[in-house]
């Protein structure tokens, strides 16, 4: 095939394209309302977005806090020690708010560093601490 | 005809044989039943939100494959000297490339419907709804788009030197286009002449691989399916890039010493 010829094809395909192109265009606007013109995560993860706002709520969450957050072991803990006190409940409860997530000091080391661990005391108002801290 | 066939059978057997598809398929699997398993806030329309994740698992997956299959096809053969035996039998290098093509649009399509199959069966079992119509749609219009891929990347694989090259450079393009090349005709009216009509012009060239983004017809149950001329005139124009880049990848092919450098 002669390359002049070759040109002349490549031309009317990319002609083709072109007219399908302006054809189709307005017709792909009623297929679904995913916007070009939103942005790149929504364009990607649409409204599963949602799924990952837990985790960034979660962290978010600690920064607040000053990184004075339960761990997953104390998260489990908690829930063991909340199973078990469901016949008495509300007993422990103020002890608990007093203590923290953390609990009471096992030994010194322990009552030590509760000194100097970080509250959130300095975010929220004086007297509803205990609410909005975790644990 | 048996030519070409023959040669896409050698392909699609080189996708089974190799670990990309059940890499890429137990990964999208575990990810999507993981996402299943967790119940965040309570919210009744969690299945969309599954939904929406395991399709653009999907989409990468397939995008992924058809992108590394493609583009071996051809420097590989050259670089194994395969080319050579198979270029004295009574085959064209039209036939290479169509046959190429063909394989490679197959497997691809082999991938995709256990994918589909994947992901019908979890929304099926979550919402107990099947619009099968919908999933065929879906289907098949972002099977016609990852023909416009593959033979962009066969066409990039005769021009550029090395497979990983190609792979790159055929993977930014086909980014670009499905997630900045919808903003380009509204980019184009804020310029001024001639650039308006340049880049407006430039918008209707390029393929819109975006156009055939169908994922809320699946996820969502409150669109209709779409009309089948609007699929029929979508696969035309899926059609018309397909030929244009096999005849210009015949045309760079044809022509193009064979000998290793």
């Amino acid at each position: 095939m002669k390359s002049s010829r070759a040109i002349v094809l490549l031309l009317l395909l990319l002609a083709g394209g072109f007219t399908l192109g302006t054809t189709l265009q307005p017709r792909t606007t009623h297929w679904t309302d995913r916007e070009p013109s939103d942005s790149l995560m929504k364009v990607l993860l649409g409204d599963s977005r949602r799924m990952f706002a837990n985790h960034f709520f979660v962290k978010a969450d600690i920064t607040f806090h000053s990184g004075y957050y339960p761990s997953i072991f104390d998260q489990a803990r908690q829930a063991e020690e909340k199973d078990s006190d469901v016949a008495h409940a509300g007993e422990q409860e103020s002890k608990q708010l007093e203590q923290g997530f953390l609990g009471p000091p096992t030994d010194w080391i322990d009552r030590f560093a509760a000194t100097s661990a970080p509250r959130c005391t300095r975010i929220f108002k004086a007297g509803t601490r205990a609410r909005f801290c975790p644990g | 005809m048996n030519t070409v066939s023959a040669l896409a059978g050698v392909v699609i057997k080189e996708l089974y044989r190799r670990k990309d598809f059940y890499v890429l398929f137990v990964l999208t699997a575990v990810l999507t039943l993981s996402m299943g398993m967790i119940n965040f806030f309570n919210d009744p329309k969690i299945v969309e939100d599954l939904k929406e994740i395991c399709l653009l698992l999907i989409w990468i997956s397939a995008l992924v494959i058809a992108l590394t299959t493609a583009a071996r096809q051809i420097p590989a053969e050259r670089e194994n000297r395969t080319v050579f035996p198979l270029l004295a039998k009574p085959v064209t290098r039209g036939q290479v490339i169509l046959g190429k093509f063909l394989g490679c649009w197959l497997a691809v399509g082999v991938a995709l419907v256990v994918f589909y199959v994947f992901f019908g069966v979890l929304s099926g079992s979550r919402e107990h709804a099947w619009p099968v119509l919908k999933y065929v749609q879906a289907f098949w219009l972002q099977w016609v788009m990852l023909a416009v891929v593959i033979a962009l990347v066969l066409f990039g694989s005769v021009v550029f030197t090395s497979a990983a090259e190609n792979v790159t450079i055929c993977f930014f393009v086909v980014l670009g286009i499905l997630l900045l090349a919808g903003h380009l005709n509204t980019v184009a009216l804020q310029q001024p002449e001639p650039a308006r009509t340049l880049l407006y012009s430039f918008y209707f060239v390029i393929p819109h691989l975006e156009w055939f983004d169908v994922r809320d017809l699946v996820i969502y149950n409150t669109w209709a399916p779409v009309p089948w001329v609007d699929c029929l005139l979508a696969t035309l124009y899926a059609a018309v890039y397909v030929t244009l880049f096999l005849f210009a990848g015949w045309l760079v092919f044809r022509r193009k010493s064979l000998t290793a450098s």
